[in-house]
């Protein structure tokens, strides 16, 4: 039933998401196998399935493809919220980036060296990390070209979903692997800042 | 070379490499028939045959962003207790040259997918995990019964 993970997801949050999904996945499939098994079709109505006036012969097929619907649509809205609960843990984490940066310049850099006075304004601030291709941009530099062109893949196909799937590729993204992909780049970034700050645990 | 000439060939070549939609879409669609065309008339035609299935080609609508909407059959397999779909998503897939979701009918969730690759104008498709894209095993009737047997005995 459940799409099988391979490895250890570390992220509490990534993880819930996840849950969630198989748990609606799960409501879903037991939903269709009550819908098809009732034949007053009054449980259906309750779902706001309607075939009433429907062929007979057809109506075991059109609870089927309703189903279907609704599981692509439950995949696309898991994926969704798998990126917006990574969006939300890298942005709790940036201020924290962003401040200890500024402490580490302005005890390091000496006076003497050009822009002294001005050096904390050279590190990135929130107003400039504000979106999610904000983060992307920041975090080229941090992953691997090939887990950051997944996480561009991720992002693009999540506004492509959000936009209606009017412009943008589809791709072989699943739920299993977009869950994947972002709790590796989190533990990547996020493992280094902990080596700024020990004591903190990753939010 | 003259530098207009010169620039007469950039220009050109970057009109050479603009992408022709409607031929990227008519050649979509025929992969996907000459797909259909295989499993009807080739590796099920038996099956077939002995009515142990049945065989529907159903219309549906895609829209793809430069291609625009298009209309492209979907597959189902009817046995005595289900539904095998395989349902066209798209040309225009990011790792690959198409798409098909390949699924039992009422169990999206289980399916995979079968992604087209082309080489040297030969296509090839790939039963593509749904776990994993990097798990992936090349159609052939054999992967294909596997995959049905699969679903049934579930």
């Amino acid at each position: 039933m459940f799409e099988k993970r391979t490895k250890t997801i570390k992220s509490e949050e990534l993880l819930h998401v996840f849950n969630k999904h198989n748990t609606l996945l799960t409501l879903c499939i037991k939903a269709k196998e009550r819908a098809v098994a009732d034949k007053t079709d009054k449980y259906l109505t309750d779902l706001g399935l309607n075939l009433i006036g429907k062929k007979t012969k057809d109506r075991k097929n059109m609870i089927k493809e309703y189903f279907d619907t609704v599981q692509k649509d439950l995949e696309d809205n898991t994926i969704l919220n798998l990126v917006a609960s990574f969006e939300k843990i890298v942005f709790n984490n940036i201020p924290i980036a962003i401040n200890h940066s500024q402490k580490i310049l302005k005890s390091h850099y000496k006076e003497s060296e050009p822009f002294s006075s001005s050096i904390k304004s050279f590190v990135k601030s929130t107003q400039d990390i504000n979106n999610i291709s904000g983060i992307q941009n920041v975090l080229s530099g941090n992953i691997s070209a090939a887990l950051n062109n997944k996480l561009k893949e991720i992002i693009d196909y999540r506004h492509r979903i959000a936009h209606g799937k009017r412009f943008g590729r589809d791709s072989m993204l699943t739920v299993s692997e977009t869950l994947e992909k972002l709790d590796e780049i989190l533990e990547i970034v996020l493992k280094r800042q902990q080596g700024y700050t020990n004591s903190r645990r990753y939010i | 070379m003259s530098l207009k000439n010169t620039l007469k060939e950039l220009r050109n070549s970057r009109e050479d490499s603009k992408i022709d939609w409607e031929k990227n879409k008519n050649e979509w669609i025929d992969s996907v028939i000459r797909l259909y065309k295989k499993i009807q008339d080739d590796w099920f035609a038996e099956l077939e045959d002995e009515e142990l299935i049945k065989i529907q080609l159903l219309p549906i609508s895609v829209f793809e962003e430069h291609i625009g909407t298009y209309s492209i059959d979907k597959m189902e397999i009817s046995y005595a207790t289900g539904n095998i779909v395989l349902e066209p998503v798209g040309r225009n897939i990011i790792g690959g040259e198409g798409r098909i979701d390949f699924y039992f009918k009422g169990e999206f969730s289980k399916g995979i997918m079968l992604i087209l690759f082309r080489d040297n104008g030969e296509d090839n498709w790939f039963l593509v995990s749904k776990q994993n894209s990097r798990d992936r095993e090349l159609l052939t009737k054999t992967t294909l019964e596997k995959a049905i047997e699969k679903w049934i005995e579930e």
